[in-house]
């Protein structure tokens, strides 16, 4: 059976150490200005003013309908059987025209690799049998990893066990890999998913180009086979009247 | 190269099939059809090689499993068998590497040649250096005596530094541990019970269930290994009531935040002390086998009703009378957490106490969800000549009758180190030894630190990095970082019992040395080489471990060798064996007979601290979970966290001067010491209160990334001492607030 | 030989016209089908999901098709190149001369032609009057000129989403990626620009002028033809006493 990765964050066991951040950043080599995970801490206050703190371990959702995969051009970002939705850095070109697509801004250009960097959920170590780097760390065991697709494993347990939800809204709907138990308190706005945007560029391809594109293409086709018919007909027409010349 | 399974062939007389029945509508853009399924190359782990050590980035000391490749350390993961941290690594632990890897970090033997503390230096050799510390200290000798010598510790492994003062014949070795942080708890805990938590925090806290944390902000001023019970604890069901004056990210976690009144914390002790006694909630049993003096307590605390307490503290009697109830209703699973770093008061030690007495009355001793007793890992010292006899006391007054009796010689004083060193009482110190550590940013008085340093007649500082303090040395030795030697063996023991080994990663990147390999050179310099026989550290611990039967091989095959942990000894009283207290009556003595024999007996009753006037606000600094004290405010990997601390306001105090999130204010304290900082307006601290993190505000300019940046606590916090402990009282500092 | 007796058939292109015709016909038909295999966003896609998919998975990965693109690109690119340069003056100069339709005064004066000419192929404007054309009537001006700039906007806009990334830092200045973006979306249009008028150029070719297709393999085509289509050709032609 193909594995199927999730990530589950629980918050109430956040710290805000930023282990996971650090270990990432020696894990890939992130370069400083840059990262594949945060942790955001929210300030929220109760009505009468007594404050409340939550704390959300974030990175690449890995969508189940990823709108930079999408958005890619070239097919450098894809997304794999099991979940993972990577970037191929042998094709990205590092145009950056899924960084606006991603609802969770976890995409960004490298500056050493000139590629675009997001987190892999550490697939090259996932696929030696290891956890993901911020998972291994991970001080107040907040992050767990595993193949939900395993009925065994300990994230399809801790699913079966608590209540999770998804990073999405009603503008941005999609499925994605990972999950967070919150203890039952509502996502603060802070954290909720941005809707999909686009370049001028990816805008103007697929609103205009493509369409007129395909409008006019079609059209010439659709006139010349006309044509071609029209033709046909005058020439049949011809032979059965025997007189008019075919050639004008 | 692993590529994602598919089958060309079948793939693409699909793809084709599939084309040929597309093909009518070829060339109309579609964003419906089908995601490009095509092959791809996926990265692979480049391999490295693993070697084991332990942190040094704090003083909690994780085991670590270090990879390397192509003879540099790349990645530092936790040692999963490590009783510390047990695998994981927090963001101090992962940044390490930037330590090793610092571009400011000191590369070679210095020579101060500017005015002391200009920071004008030249590169000498390491013979050089080591002959002219050796000069320098047989000067200091010569001219004063081997007690003119002071030698203060807090840098990656001090074992050497020590051994070497000692051999010198100097009695004044200290390290800030003990004076500026933890001694209080510590010896509160020791007079009452005989025990103490010891460094690596005994207790069972997966299994406690009531937790009442007195400023313990646990997963802030965090180790791993306690946080990550603790966390564990509170997901188990755990209840945790947090008192501090401040909203942490500890507090976000706790089931009850008490916004207690700043330095109040004692007078909250005693009414709960109060309220167990009055109503009999303590455990009956344990105190009657295993406590004196529980009437005359009663005694005691009999004025330090809830009450009362209420008006000093801010905490509703009702609530004290509940809290002691829940406690006691789940006893012994509970505890009252000490905070860690307890230098706050005048009075630490009747804190200190209280909490010990707390403790002991809901009989938490040895019991599962209570305070166990560890175990250690038996590894023999070398056979060493016997130090020479010191013939001064220590300046530091440290246990010395008439001065600190209760403080710990072994740990010293450290404010009081410096407070004789500027004011060179009670006999001349002009000699000192630094290794690692930074008096500007862990003490709390400028001008003592300065002076102490201008005294002198030779300083040499040991270190990894730039420091506003080794700015002031003569010679400067710059040591190899923890992920570049051997050190000396890492025992201890919790529920096990571990020794643990520290390898190099990889060679030297500079021309440093190990504290061993530079210890030895001065001690061979100066005829203390008896003092140290071996080679090398990797010697010294192959003889140690020779001792204990055990082989450097062996250890480094997973880093650690471990006795595993043992429930009758851990928690004696759940297996039917027995607790002990090795105090001078063999039980815990809520009246302690060490504090009766020195007349300290009103340790224990409280002592009101300052208030502020109307306009002030008490000044209060601590832990961020990504920074460790003042040490790392300079790392890269860190400072991206944050690079400035901020100055916590309430959002009417903040109003009254105009102060918005983010205005740059000044604070002022009573002696008109001031800092600027910028100012974060939050609900998460009290009205009279302010706060900022610690160890900012640095002003060494060869630290590149610090320097300038935020404001200095300890330009702020107070440098008053406990009345009986003599360890330092940083938390009565009064400030005013004003836009910058 | 006879002023009077006209050959039938002229030699109007010379061999390395037609090879180029047809090489470059060749680059298009490859550059098309691998280009169109490359895109493979959702929201950029220019040819359905089956064709990227198919030709990525043949060849083993997009890399491999990108490669092949910009090889077959930059040989189309060297070719057309060198043929200017050794046919710059016999060839070049008179097509371009022949062909350019530019500025807005011609292109006005083009447009009657190519509206009559297409609106003759459905029965209509039987009637409407045309001025005579030269060697390249109206519609043809228009098409080539549109290709002849379309093409030099893909050559630019393609060496830049070829070489840009290996060559510039993108992050070093925004500006890079903005150009690329840029290039991506002018290179798609202007290709889709000139697949348009290509629909039109082949009809022509295959169904309506299969004489002109003849010439573009054997160089030779007959006075009738020019005499018919293109008059003030014919008359230069007789001017030069080539006819």
């Amino acid at each position: 059976m193909t594995k199927r990765y999730v990530m589950l964050a629980d918050i109430t066991r956040c710290i805000n150490c930023k282990a996971c951040v650090v270990a990432c950043r020696a894990e890939w080599e992130t370069p400083l200005g840059h990262s594949r995970d945060w942790v955001k801490e929210v300030e929220l206050s109760t009505a009468d003013g007594f404050p409340v703190v939550q704390l959300f371990p974030g990175r690449c959702q890995h969508c189940d309908d990823a709108p930079c995969v999408e958005a890619c051009p070239s097919g450098a970002a894809w997304k794999r059987e099991d979940g993972i939705v990577l970037v191929d850095d042998a094709l990205c070109s590092g145009c950056e025209l899924c960084v606006p697509a991603c609802p969770y801004q976890a995409r960004w250009l490298n500056p050493q690799t000139n590629t675009i960097g997001k987190c892999t959920f550490c697939q090259p170590r996932v696929d030696e049998g290891l956890q993901p780097a911020c998972v291994q760390t991970c001080v107040g065991g907040a992050l767990r990893f595993g193949d939900v697709n395993d009925p065994h494993s300990e994230v399809s347990r801790l699913l079966g066990e608590k209540s999770w939800v998804q990073l999405t809204t009603a503008e941005v709907p999609g499925g994605t890999s990972h999950y967070y138990h919150t203890g039952g308190a509502p996502l603060p706005n802070e954290v909720l998913p941005r809707p999909v945007g686009q370049h001028v560029q990816a805008a103007l391809l697929g609103n205009v180009v493509n369409p007129v594109a395909g409008i006019g293409i079609g059209g010439m086709v659709a006139a010349f086979l006309g044509a071609g018919v029209k033709k046909i007909i005058d020439r049949r027409n011809a032979l059965a009247g025997g007189k008019e010349n075919t050639h004008e | 190269m692993k590529k994602t399974p598919f089958e060309p062939a079948r793939r693409a007389f699909l793809g084709g099939a599939a084309g040929v029945a597309t093909l009518g509508i070829a060339g109309v853009p579609s964003t419906a059809l089908a995601r490009i399924d095509a092959p791809h190359a996926a990265e692979t782990l480049k391999p490295t090689s693993e070697v084991f050590g332990f942190c040094d980035m704090c003083y909690w000391r994780c085991g670590l499993k270090i990879r390397v490749r192509d003879g540099r350390a790349v990645k530092i993961d936790g040692n999963p068998e490590h009783p510390n941290n047990y695998g994981v690594v927090c963001a101090k632990g992962n940044a390490g590497l930037m330590a090793a890897y610092d571009p400011d970090r000191l590369k070679f033997p210095m020579l101060r040649v500017g005015a002391r503390g200009e920071g004008k230096w030249a590169r000498i050799t390491w013979d050089e250096a080591l002959d002219r510390v050796a000069d320098g200290l047989n000067k200091i000798k010569q001219n004063y005596g081997a007690e003119a010598l002071a030698m203060i510790g807090h840098g990656t492994w001090e074992k050497p530094y020590h051994r070497l003062a000692h051999a010198f014949g100097t009695p004044n070795t200290t390290s800030p541990v003990f004076g500026l942080c933890c001694g209080p708890r510590g010896i509160g805990s020791m007079v009452v019970t005989g025990r103490e938590i010891s460094g690596n925090e005994t207790v069972d806290l997966q299994n406690c269930k009531y937790v009442l944390m007195l400023g313990r902000n646990i997963v802030e001023s965090l180790h791993n290994g306690e946080a990550k019970a603790w966390v564990e604890g509170v997901s188990r069901g755990a209840k945790v009531v947090y008192a501090d004056p401040r909203f942490t990210i500890t507090a976000s976690k706790a089931h009850e935040w008490l916004p207690i009144r700043p330095l109040t914390d004692h007078a909250f002790l005693l009414a709960l002390i109060h309220v167990v006694i009055e109503e009999g909630l303590y455990d009956r049993e344990f105190v009657r086998e295993y406590t004196t003096g529980l009437e005359e307590l009663r005694a005691q605390v009999a004025r330090y009703t809830p009450e009362w307490a209420e008006g000093e503290t801010e905490i509703p009697a009702a609530t004290v009378r509940r809290i002691a109830r829940e406690m006691a209703e789940r006893a012994p699973a509970v505890l009252v957490y000490s905070p860690r770093r307890l230098t706050r008061t005048t009075n630490d030690l009747g804190t200190g106490m209280a909490i010990a007495t707390l403790n002991s009355l809901f009989g938490v001793w040895d019991r599962n969800g209570g305070i166990f007793a560890p175990q250690g890992f038996p590894v023999p010292e070398p056979d060493l000549p016997a130090y020479p006899h010191a013939h001064a006391p220590r300046a530091d007054g440290a246990g010395v009758p008439g001065q600190w009796p209760l403080a710990h010689p072994g740990f010293g004083l450290t404010n009081q180190m410096w407070k004789a060193m500027a004011e060179q009482k009670p006999y001349p110190i002009k000699g000192l030894i630094t290794a690692g550590g930074n008096g500007f940013a862990n003490s709390t008085d400028y001008d003592t630190i300065r002076r102490a340093l201008n005294n002198l007649d030779f300083y040499v500082a040991a270190d990894i990095a730039p420091t506003e303090m080794n700015a002031y040395a003569d010679i400067l030795l710059p040591e190899a970082s923890y992920l570049e030697r051997y050190d000396d063996l890492q025992t201890g023991g919790a529920r096990e019992g571990y020794v643990a080994i520290r390898m190099p990663a990889m060679a030297p990147l500079h021309d440093t040395r190990d504290a061993w390999s530079i210890c030895k050179g001065i001690a061979d310099r100066t005829g203390l080489g008896d003092y140290f026989p071996h080679d090398s550290v990797a010697d010294l611990i192959d003889d140690r471990l020779k001792k204990a039967g055990l082989s450097r091989a062996e250890l480094e095959q997973k880093g650690i060798v471990k006795i595993p942990a043992d429930p009758a000894k851990n928690f004696a009283r759940e297996h039917g064996g027995r607790s002990v207290f090795p105090t001078p009556s063999g039980k815990i003595e809520f009246i302690p007979s060490s504090l009766r024999q020195l007349g300290m007996l009103d340790a224990l009753d409280y002592e009101p601290q300052v208030r502020p006037d109307a306009g002030e606000f008490h000044f209060t600094f601590g832990r961020i979970g990504f920074h460790t004290h003042a040490r790392t405010q300079n790392n890269p990997w860190l400072a991206e966290f944050m690079v400035e601390n901020v100055l916590w306001i309430h959002p009417d105090a903040a109003a009254e001067r105009g102060i918005e999130d983010g205005t740059r204010v000044r604070v002022t304290d009573r002696k008109g010491r001031r800092e600027e900082l910028a100012a974060k307006v939050t609900h998460r601290i009290r009205r009279d209160t302010v706060f900022m993190v610690h160890g900012f505000g640095h002003f060494d300019p060869r630290m590149t990334t610090a320097n300038g940046r935020g404001a200095a606590d300890s330009n702020l916090a107070t440098a008053d001492q406990d009345r009986r402990l003599g360890t330092v009282s940083m938390g009565r500092g009064l400030v005013r607030v004003e836009k910058a | 030989m006879s002023e009077q007796r006209e050959p039938r058939m002229i030699l109007v292109r010379d061999l390395w016209t037609i090879r180029l015709h047809w090489f470059n016909a060749l680059g298009w038909a490859l550059l098309v089908a691998s280009g169109l295999a490359i895109i493979s966003g959702d929201s950029l896609r220019l040819a359905p999901a089956f064709w990227p998919t198919f030709v990525q998975n043949l060849v083993g990965g997009n890399a491999a098709v990108i490669s092949a693109h910009a090889m077959v690109g930059l040989v189309w690119l060297l070719g057309i190149a060198l043929f200017v340069i050794y046919r710059w003056r016999s060839v070049v100069v008179p097509f371009l001369r022949g062909v350019l339709s530019i500025t807005p005064r011609a292109i006005i004066a083009d447009l009657p032609f190519t509206v009559v000419t297409l609106a003759r192929l459905f029965g209509l404007m039987k009637r409407a009057h045309v001025a005579p054309q030269g060697r390249y009537n109206g519609a043809q001006r228009l098409l080539g000129t549109m290709i002849i700039v379309a093409s030099l906007l893909i050559a630019v806009t393609g060496l830049y989403l070829y070489f840009a990334p290996k060559l510039l830092s993108f992050a070093a200045a925004p500006v890079f990626g903005a150009l690329f973006r840029t290039a991506l979306l002018v290179h798609a249009a202007a290709v889709f620009l000139v697949l348009f008028g290509l629909v039109a150029h082949i009809y022509f070719a295959v169904v309506e002028e299969r004489e002109a297709l003849e010439a573009m393999k054997t160089g030779y085509i007959s006075v009738d033809f020019i005499h018919h289509h293109s008059p003030l050709w014919y008359e230069q032609l007789k001017r030069e006493g080539k006819v």
